[in-house]
């Protein structure tokens, strides 16, 4: 079982049928709020009282890691991001 | 009358009567041929067989052996031939057992090399498999979305706490979505949760499917989502069935949840989706 750093995800690289399994990390949540004049991007847990919450929506990771492969101008194929790595579950 | 002179004789006719066939291919000397696949599935080798008449009438067997990849990107071997003739080719796995949806072939005439290549002809394009033999002449040329793809049961990504269920679609990979199955446990903060299902390019959701039953505080739910269900509520077996839509996706194209008041302690599961799958260049 794999961890993935950037997300915390834990998948098997290798599904059940033999076929390569690739990760992509999922969007975070994050809320838009108004913090006094001006408009901010929060986790959730960020939030303060005195916030007026605007909207919720997902935004795409900066760290996000992306294992399906492309061929870059090099003609080699590889992941789209590596993001933050991944480490391997202790069996 | 001389034995190698019949010889002599009977390789000049075929030489001449390949010439007047429709189903030979002339090479003269430049040209190759060239075997593509997308493979989705490791350990795979193909064995590429067939039959080559020579500018001097004598006939060859060839055998020659490709490996796939296990990403779906392109595997390329060429294949020099002298002038002559190429009477058939036909080509199997040999090694693993891919099934229909799994390893896409394009077997064409070429001439040049590296950056430099002009395709001629297509002489087969399919789906190959340990257990049929295809082969030109004969084989028809198949698109690689033609027919039924590969079945596919896939577990996904079990998302860490307070994170969304997202599946991508992998690069040339097309998904038709058969049935979908997730738990999800609320945590014990009081919330009314609506998971829905979307559908999007990667970027922009186009379809969003709500499971259409709430979950509030402190509960396990399985989540069961497939072609043409009625949406219901089983209490005893604690599963929320809906339906799914019709959709087939390309890759980079994403599955995912999206739950209204989620918390921070909302557990999803890894999904378990089931698939029909297609290579898709």
């Amino acid at each position: 079982m794999r961890i993935c750093q950037s997300c915390g995800g834990r998948y098997e690289p290798i599904g059940a049928d033999g076929v390569r399994y690739f990760h992509a990390c999922p969007p975070q949540r994050r809320v838009r709020v108004r913090r006094g004049a001006t408009e901010l991007l929060v986790a959730l847990e960020e939030v303060l009282d005195t916030d007026v919450q605007l909207e919720e929506l997902d935004v795409e990771r900066p760290n996000r890691r992306n294992e399906n492969v492309r061929r870059d101008p090099d003609g080699v194929v590889r992941p789209i991001a590596e993001g933050d790595g991944t480490t391997d579950e202790a069996a | 009358m001389d034995p190698t002179d019949y010889r002599e004789l009977v390789r000049h006719v075929a030489y001449e009567q390949a010439k007047l066939s429709s189903s030979s291919f002339f090479f003269d000397g430049q040209d190759r041929i060239r075997l593509r696949t997308f493979g989705s599935v490791a350990s795979v080798i193909l064995a590429l067989e067939g039959r080559f008449l020579g500018a001097d009438g004598r006939l060859q067997a060839f055998a020659e052996t490709h490996t796939p990849s296990s990403d779906r990107t392109v595997a390329t071997s060429l294949y020099p031939f002298g002038e002559g003739f190429l009477l058939n080719v036909s080509f199997r796995a040999t090694t693993g057992t891919p099934r229909v949806g799994q390893v896409f072939a394009i077997l064409d005439i070429v001439r040049g090399l590296g950056t430099i290549i002009q395709p001629l002809a297509v002489l087969f394009q399919g789906y190959v498999t340990d257990t049929q033999t295809f082969g030109w002449p004969g084989s028809p040329v198949r698109a690689s979305i033609d027919g039924p793809g590969v079945l596919r049961s896939i577990t996904g990504t079990d998302p860490a706490v307070d994170t969304e269920i997202s599946e991508t679609v992998p690069t040339n990979a097309r998904w038709r979505p058969l049935a979908i199955a997730f738990t999800f446990v609320t945590g014990a903060a009081a919330a009314t949760r609506e998971v829905a299902l979307t559908f999007s390019d990667g970027t922009t959701v186009f379809a969003r499917v709500p499971a259409g039953t709430s979950q509030i505080i402190s509960l396990t739910r399985l989540y069961s989502a497939f072609h043409q269900a009625d949406r219901l509520v089983n209490v005893a077996d604690l599963t929320i069935v809906f339906p799914l839509p019709r959709i087939d996706l390309q890759g980079g194209f994403v599955i995912a949840t999206v739950t209204t008041a989620r918390n921070a302690l909302d557990n999803f599961g890894a999904p378990q989706l089931l698939v029909e799958e297609w290579i898709e260049d």
